[in-house]
């Protein structure tokens, strides 16, 4: 029964931490931009405008050419217009294709510099970003217990080794490994979930097995575990049944925290263009930075807000959770 | 003390020894080919005798071998053009040294002030939007940090009226000015920004130092903000006296919008980890024994609650050194990203060669950076312990964990 009574502890816990609450009601919601998106692209949004990557959807604007010549910017804006249309006259109306487009009920979120719809981008590169943030956190949380766990109950020359390479590991600047690795011809097997993996192992593995260790071995000093070695239990129910358990809610807050890093690395990763990922928020705001508008003054933020605000929400959204098992690893310690 | 300390750089250079090695064969692994590849079509018969001349045909392990020699002696290795690594890295260190100081400064300060007043706080309302403002910083995408400082930069600051640093130069398309791009000039071995790194610390320290004879001769202590003025004013003296004022402040100008981006980007972290230590802290039994005997309030929090929180702070940003010195190089190569909107700003820092290095896969720079920013965290993290055994005198004799191994 006391089993039970702690995971009911954990959750009263995370419940009370609104902030937790907010940050899984935040990855619901890209969950649910995840499964929307290919249901919307098989009903509603036609392929030709709306597909992600080969989209495409003209915006016309009608704009009046000069109202009346007065000075000399008025005069080159006139030129301007009169080498496209030489017939055209001071005060008429011409439609031209302005792009990137503004909000509109067509494209929620605006166009892009080559004319494709935001929000149909933004929902489809979540599915990636998922991808990313939950390799991340698995292997975090796999390799890392699994480390600390074996380093904490085999002690001597085991633990050892498997502490020096996690310190080693850790050293290891991970964002800009990643971006080494898509420089380099991995570039094109540089998947999402490949991406997730190698830096969950770098990054978030080594630093969640160093704080499990010693986590673990705290655990295993205490009499309970003598206890249960005394009625007889092998190694292998003491680390499953009486070990484990308790590393859970630090693991949890390292795995969540680790996805949280992977989200923003990729979106760097893939802003510089080095990652085999075609669509991803990093590569939305690089494409709205990089290439040339058609007649548009001012700066895209349409494109460039929805994108960076949905890799910050993404990647914060884990992080609040982390913050949530934190408090739970500290109220049951 | 002295064994601990032996034993702790003993493990050091254990690990040391590791991670050059880790980098040398995920070098090799990613980087397939060498730098004889670039001139591929054109070399011929000549590419074996390169190859022979920068000691690439040897197997893997002799290339390891002469690698982890040439580490030992300190070098870092050698550029493919024979110069020592280190020569290369220490002519652009300054740029990031000066923008990794102050920005770290800046952050550990207003972070732990912040992070001090919200742990001690009880209003939960005050707690949510601190740690939610938190987060965010800490989440934030670097390239749209910078690309917003740098639009705030032109428009509210004029980026353009400075000039005796920065040369100007408009892309022009048909007439329309798309976009800007800012040189800064080249500063090999620029002298002027040792002398300010230099000048930032010794007259910092010289201001801290002051506190002391101050408090024995008035029984009083200087007002932080009196202090700040006064390290302000040192420095401006200091640059005046070597007649270099104008630059030195224009340097400035520019160093302050990575410095700006590096401090948003680790303070979050700063402010949560204290938050939480402060948390633990008022639950400690000295905390209520000080209110039993009728402390102020603010005393308590400041003398004997918030210093105990500085520790786990000081840990966790020193185990997260690699990050924050990888989120430096990051935000300084933003920056030098041409857009079509803002400036591009091309620092002379670590970034600049380390991203060049990569596109010409002259793998050993690359290589060479990745082991300068372990060697600086590896060095860190031994000041680190000597500094919390002095603190805490468990650290030595094994009873408390490692700072390395504390959990947030």
């Amino acid at each position: 029964m006391r089993h039970r009574s702690w995971w009911r502890i954990a959750a009263v816990r995370f419940k009370s931490n609104k902030l937790a609450v907010f940050g899984v009601v935040l990855i619901g919601v890209f969950a649910l931009a995840a499964i929307i998106h290919p249901i919307l692209m098989a009903t509603v949004w036609d392929r030709d405008t709306y597909h992600p990557v080969f989209g495409h959807d003209d915006i016309i604007v009608e704009k009046v050419v000069v109202e009346e010549v007065t000075d000399d910017e008025a005069q080159i804006q006139l030129m301007r217009a009169r080498m496209l249309n030489p017939f055209i006259t001071i005060g008429e109306t011409v439609s031209e294709v302005s792009l990137p487009g503004p909000f509109t009920a067509k494209h929620p979120l605006g166009v892009d510099n080559l004319g494709r719809d935001v929000l149909s981008m933004v929902l489809a590169a979540s599915t990636p970003s998922f991808v990313v943030g939950v390799s991340a956190a698995l292997t975090t949380a796999i390799v890392g217990l699994f480390v600390a766990t074996t380093a904490a109950y085999r002690r001597g020359a085991t633990d050892m080794l498997l502490t020096e390479v996690s310190d080693t590991l850790q050293l290891l600047p991970a964002p800009l490994l990643m971006v080494i690795l898509g420089a380099g011809p991995f570039r094109d097997s540089l998947s999402p979930l490949a991406f997730g993996v190698i830096y969950g192992v770098v990054s978030g593995a080594s630093g969640a097995a160093i704080v499990l260790r010693s986590q673990a071995l705290t655990v295993l000093s205490r009499p309970f575990i003598d206890a249960t070695r005394v009625a007889g239990a092998g190694a292998k129910q003491i680390i499953l049944k009486h070990l484990l358990p308790h590393l859970v809610p630090v693991a949890a807050l390292y795995m969540l925290i680790g996805a949280s890093g992977a989200i923003v690395a990729d979106g760097f990763v893939s802003f510089l263009g080095f990652s085999d990922t075609r669509l991803n928020w990093g590569t939305i705001i690089f494409f709205a930075l990089s290439l040339p508008p058609a007649n548009r003054a001012g700066i895209p933020w349409e494109a460039i807000v929805a994108a960076a605000g949905a890799i910050s929400l993404f990647s914060a959204a884990f992080y609040l959770v982390g913050l949530g098992f934190r408090d739970i690893a500290r109220a049951t310690d | 003390m002295g064994r601990f300390l032996v034993r702790r750089i003993i493990s050091s250079i254990i690990t040391l020894f590791l991670f050059a090695t880790v980098v040398f064969f995920v070098a090799k692994v990613m980087m397939p080919g060498d730098f004889t590849n670039n001139f591929m079509p054109g070399l011929g018969d000549r590419r074996a005798a390169l190859q022979a001349e920068l000691g690439l045909d040897r197997s893997v392990f002799g290339q390891w071998w002469r690698f982890m020699g040439s580490f030992v002696q300190g070098r870092f290795g050698e550029t493919t053009d024979g110069r020592p690594i280190l020569d290369l890295m220490s002519t652009l260190l300054p740029w990031s040294l000066l923008i990794f100081t102050l920005s770290i400064t800046l952050a550990f300060l207003s972070g732990h002030w912040l992070g001090k007043i919200v742990g001690w706080s009880k209003s939960r309302r005050l707690k949510a939007v601190i740690r939610l403002g938190a987060v965010s910083t800490h989440t934030l995408f670097p390239p749209f940090l910078v690309f917003v400082l740098a639009i705030a930069w032109i428009n509210l600051a004029g980026l353009e009226g400075r000039s005796s640093m920065i040369s100007i130069a408009g892309v022009d398309q048909g007439g329309i000015r798309v976009g800007r791009t800012f040189m800064i000039l080249p500063t090999e071995g620029e002298p002027l920004l040792w002398q300010m790194a230099a000048g930032f610390v010794v007259l910092g320290i010289f201001v801290l130092a002051l506190q002391k004879p101050f408090r024995r001769l008035f029984r009083r202590r200087i007002p932080g903000w009196v202090l700040f003025l006064a390290w302000v004013g040192l420095n401006l003296g200091f640059w005046q006296y070597l007649g270099e004022r104008a630059k030195a402040l224009d340097i400035l100008f520019l160093l302050s919008l990575p410095l700006l981006a590096v401090a948003i980007l680790t303070i979050g972290e700063i402010i949560l980890v204290v938050e939480a230590a402060m948390d633990g802290v008022s639950q400690e039994e000295y905390i209520n024994t000080a209110r039993a005997i009728g402390m102020p309030e603010k005393q308590i929090r400041d003398r004997h609650a918030a210093r105990v929180a500085l520790l786990p702070a000081l840990s966790r940003f020193v185990v997260s050194l690699p990050f924050v010195l990888s989120g430096l190089v990051i935000v300084e190569y933003a920056f030098s990203v041409p857009t079509h909107y803002g400036a591009s700003i091309n620092f002379p820092g670590l970034s600049s060669v380390l991203f060049a290095s990569l596109q010409a896969r002259d793998y050993p720079l690359v290589v060479g950076g990745l082991l300068f920013i372990g060697v600086i965290s590896v060095g860190a993290r031994i000041v680190l312990d000597v500094l919390h055994a002095a603190l805490d005198p468990r650290t030595r004799y094994g009873q408390t964990d490692r700072p390395t191994e504390m959990a947030i």
